[in-house]
């Protein structure tokens, strides 16, 4: 095919091409003019207009639908079912590991359960933490909250969902726990004990679920992810070694672990005024400032 | 469709965005132009809800951006590409949005069809170039088939074919009566889509005019056989001449008045053309003169 029979074929296709030679500034009306009224670029609308009325018809988003879609965010990136998989692993690990050695050990649900509890617990917060911090580490913020932006409703379903996937996770991780306890009993031949498995059950909801509580507000207060778990981490810590030696007796009173283990009690009303000052100084002060600068934080 | 009252941005003692004020109608592609720190970014943010101003106020629809019931179903807002999910797929991150806005889960399919990203849908975002993540960004500005859009650097790491692919959607976009506010650094590409322009400079409006009579205003360049008696008939006429540089004249007026002056004057035209190479030269004369100023 020679040259010349290219030439005006593909000028055809592209009118364009003959008006772009041209060397002035005029190269925008030919553009128009190579538009159909049918170019097939986008699928929306014939006539694009906004009346106040169709305005209104545009249904409000609804809360139980951003609690869904906060939900299926912290469950479709591999980082989320990584966590996910993690809590799940490390509970089995323990699990296994008292099968293993279960002529040795105490064969009850109650045993079980603790050694569960302290790797568990240890991991779950950080899904209350993530899903705070996440979109602000992602940059995602931007798409989030120009398609939502009452951002306090986003906080709240964030949080929602937080609270729901973590106790759906703790309370799978529990049937694994009971199962495993079935099974020991099943192997050392001395039968499964679920004796105190109530009294033994609410402490640790409490526990992790305060605990998840607490993460989601340090992730509030503090969008980086690192920073916040790190913070989560070491703050409670340090002040739990560091507070008793400056304010002797009066440290209960800010003694977050403390308070949980009043509140899976079976007295969980003793010491409230200790109890709620902790959760005040630790929970809901964290969370209120958190949410009051994500309410007002610049998104970049 | 977007109204722009007074709006000011300060950080501290730093003036980001001094009382700008514009608007964008129904129907045409408003560009928003300037050189980077110039608060370009900074006013699309206030215009999204992302930042809050200092003071002034935006109105979409003649609401706050917050009051819309159903944002992305009256708005597509893109402004960075960059910041989408890296760990989820395209399809994923779509399917979310079409969750939020209350449309079917086909929706999504569809739109990544039409920015030509079918055969990557259940690849992960982290594994997209540039380009396909401003075709991504596009189609979940587009899922809620708004009647506004704003979008930053839309073509920015596009290839030609998809330069030219977001030139005639925006366009068509407009043309069915929709509202565009678009920004970009592609001066050439600008040119040959918008409507009108909207430049700022400094954190201050350095001009808001449509794109023809901004262009317009550059005069003509005219050279001739005998440029000093061309130019004595001009000014008899009462037109503004000026030599530029390179020793042609500089015209306060259109080829078709110079080229009858010439004609009666009897002097031969050798060169006759609008000044200016268009938007590249209109953009730094309108902001070296800021620049400038915030030096």
């Amino acid at each position: 095919m020679s040259a010349t029979e290219l030439r005006p074929a593909s000028m055809a296709t592209s009118p364009e091409l003959t008006t772009s030679s041209t060397p002035h500034i005029e190269t925008r009306t030919p553009v128009h003019a190579t538009l159909t009224p049918s170019a097939p670029v986008t699928s929306g609308r014939a006539e694009i207009s906004v009346s106040p009325a169709e305005l209104d018809r545009i249904r409000p988003q609804r809360f139980s639908t951003l609690v869904r879609v906060e939900f299926r965010k912290m469950t479709d990136t591999r980082s989320g079912k990584v966590l996910i998989a993690a809590i799940f692993a490390v509970a089995l690990l323990i699990l296994g590991w008292k099968l293993i050695h279960t002529g040795s050990i105490e064969p009850g649900f109650e045993n079980y359960l603790e050694g569960m509890q302290a790797g568990v617990g240890f991991v779950l917060p950080v899904v209350g933490l993530l899903a705070m911090t996440s979109e602000w580490t992602q940059r995602t913020a931007l798409t989030t909250f120009t398609m939502s932006p009452r951002r306090l409703r986003v906080i709240a379903a964030k949080f929602v969902s937080a609270l729901g996937l973590s106790l759906a996770v703790l309370i799978t991780t529990i049937g694994l726990t009971a199962a495993a306890t079935w099974l020991g009993g099943v192997i050392g031949g001395h039968g499964a004990s679920f004796a105190g498995a109530g009294s033994v059950l609410r402490p640790t909801i409490v526990a992790s679920m305060a605990q998840v509580v607490m993460a989601a507000a340090f992730g509030a207060l503090i969008p980086v992810t690192a920073v916040a778990i790190a913070c989560f981490l070491a703050f409670p810590a340090i002040w739990a070694s560091v507070g008793p030696t400056v304010l002797k007796d009066s440290s209960s009173w800010f003694d977050i672990f403390g308070a949980y283990d009043r509140l899976g009690s079976a007295h969980p009303w003793t010491q409230l005024s200790h109890t709620l000052t902790s959760v005040v100084v630790w929970v809901a002060l964290p969370l209120a400032i958190g949410v009051y600068r994500t309410m007002r934080r610049e998104v970049k | 469709m977007i109204n722009v009252n007074h709006l000011t941005k300060r950080y501290g003692s730093y003036t980001a965005v001094s009382d700008i004020s514009f608007s964008c109608e129904a129907g045409t592609v408003t560009g928003f132009l300037g050189p980077n720190g110039a608060g370009k970014s900074t006013t699309l943010r206030m215009l999204t809800g992302l930042t809050p101003p200092t003071s002034g106020s935006v109105a979409i629809a003649g609401r706050a951006f917050a009051d819309l019931p159903n944002p992305g179903r009256l708005i597509g807002v893109m402004l960075d590409a960059a910041a989408q999910h890296p760990g989820r797929t395209g399809l994923e991150t779509l399917r979310l949005s079409t969750q939020l806005l209350d449309l079917p889960r086909t929706r999504a399919n569809e739109m990544l069809e039409l920015v030509g990203l079918s055969d990557a849908i259940d690849r992960r975002v982290g594994n997209y170039s540039l380009g396909m993540r401003q075709r991504l960004g596009i189609a979940n500005a587009l899922l809620g088939d708004p009647a506004i859009l704003i979008l930053d650097e839309p073509a920015n790491g596009m290839d030609p074919e998809g330069i030219r692919w977001m030139r005639i959607l925006l366009r068509d976009f407009a043309e069915r009566g929709g509202t565009v506010l678009l920004s970009s650094h592609l001066l050439g590409e600008v040119q040959a889509t918008v409507d009108r322009l909207v430049v700022i400079g400094g954190g201050r409006i350095v001009a808001d005019d449509s794109l023809d009579s901004l262009l317009a205003g550059q005069g003509t360049t005219v050279r001739s056989v005998d440029d000093d008696d061309l130019a004595r008939h001009l000014r008899s006429r009462g037109i503004r001449v000026a030599v530029s540089g390179d020793g042609a004249l500089q015209v306060d007026a259109d080829a078709e008045t110079i080229g009858r002056v010439a004609l009666c004057g009897g002097v031969v035209l050798t060169e006759l053309h609008a000044s200016g190479h268009g938007l590249e030269d209109l953009f730094f004369e309108l902001t070296s003169t800021t620049d400038r100023a915030a030096a």
